[in-house]
């Protein structure tokens, strides 16, 4: 993996955690950036909260008892090609 | 809203790439280089390691803790007979020091400086950057008060109860506070020891295993953890890194 943030690290498991952190936070932004604006979790929460106050608000916000607007797919394992 | 929203501005990002340095030990006598130690900040999995190592430490110091007749407990916890209600209630209040502090932090609401547009007057720009810099002052002394209220609280609560209660409630927060440190200590040092390498490319471990590290003379052992704080960065800090997500 080369990462873009810093050439010295060749391997995965050679990057601080600190940098992890960052790369993993980058990438929870980028995700509840697409969320619509009511949805989106206040600021103090994405980086104050607990893993389970983000969770909950999340939940809470899509509602996940009345919301059911996913589409659930039936696959047939027979079908699957390979 | 906590500080680090709004301390933002001043962060330098630079720091999260100072994660290796080189800590060369000098010998106290001749003050020459005994040797030259390449330290880096551990990675995802070694930190989990160290993690582990700190829980099960704090587990096996808890446990002994427990026993009415172990050496730890005798050592480090006052029987019943040798406090009285005044000393239980003020070692409550010491010991629940940080869970109030948590608290206070949590409950305090205080306005963040609500940023101006990106094409505003150049005053409502500095209007802005004045709260921001007045703002961990403001905040701090609403949690100094929320505390002062905590305690109050607390103090009120622990007046009811009888000794034993009061010693029961001593010896939990005692013990708490025990193996915290316990964990603290065991994974700074877990830390030091996975974070050492004798080589500039840190593939070779500088100690042979973690007891060589362990039994290392205190004062030696806190220069070498003293040396890995300085390539460490604070959770809250980095944190305060949010640039680099932007």
């Amino acid at each position: 993996m080369q990462i873009p943030l810093d050439p010295r690290i060749k391997e995965l498991a050679d990057l601080p955690y600190t940098i992890s952190f960052i790369i993993r936070k980058r990438q929870q932004i980028d995700n509840l950036s697409e969320l619509p604006k009511e949805k989106k979790p206040p600021e103090d929460l994405i980086w104050n909260g607990s893993p389970e106050e983000l969770e909950d608000w999340l939940s809470k916000v899509f509602d996940n008892k009345k919301g059911n607007n996913d589409i659930i797919f039936s696959i047939d394992p027979k079908n699957v090609e390979g | 809203m906590s500080e680090s929203i709004v301390e933002k501005q001043d962060v330098n990002i630079s720091k999260i790439f100072d994660w290796g340095r080189v800590f060369e030990v000098i010998n106290p006598t001749t003050q020459e280089v005994d040797a030259t130690v390449y330290m880096k900040l551990l990675g995802d999995a070694d930190l989990g390691r160290a993690r582990v190592y700190a829980l099960r430490k704090s587990s096996e110091l808890r446990r002994k803790l427990r026993e009415e007749n172990s050496d730890e407990r005798v050592a480090y916890i006052r029987t019943i007979d040798e406090l009285d209600e005044d000393n239980l209630m003020n070692f409550i209040v010491i010991f629940s020091g940080r869970e109030l502090s948590t608290n206070a932090r949590q409950n305090v609401k205080i306005q963040s400086p609500k940023p101006p547009k990106s094409d505003a007057a150049l005053e409502k720009m500095e209007k802005f950057q004045k709260e921001v810099d007045e703002y961990p002052e403001r905040r701090q002394k609403a949690i100094a008060d929320a505390i002062e209220k905590e305690v109050e609280k607390l103090k009120k609560s622990l007046a009811g109860k009888t000794k034993e209660e009061l010693y029961r409630q001593y010896v939990k927060l005692l013990v708490d506070e025990f193996c915290e440190r316990e964990a603290l200590v065991a994974f700074e040092d877990m830390q030091v020891f996975l974070g050492c390498y004798t080589d500039d490319s840190y593939k070779v471990k500088f100690f042979s295993g973690f007891e060589e590290f362990n039994n290392l003379e205190p004062n030696a052992k806190q220069l070498f953890k003293d040396a890995y704080k300085q390539v460490d960065i604070d959770i809250n800090e980095l944190k305060k890194l949010r640039r680099a997500t932007q």
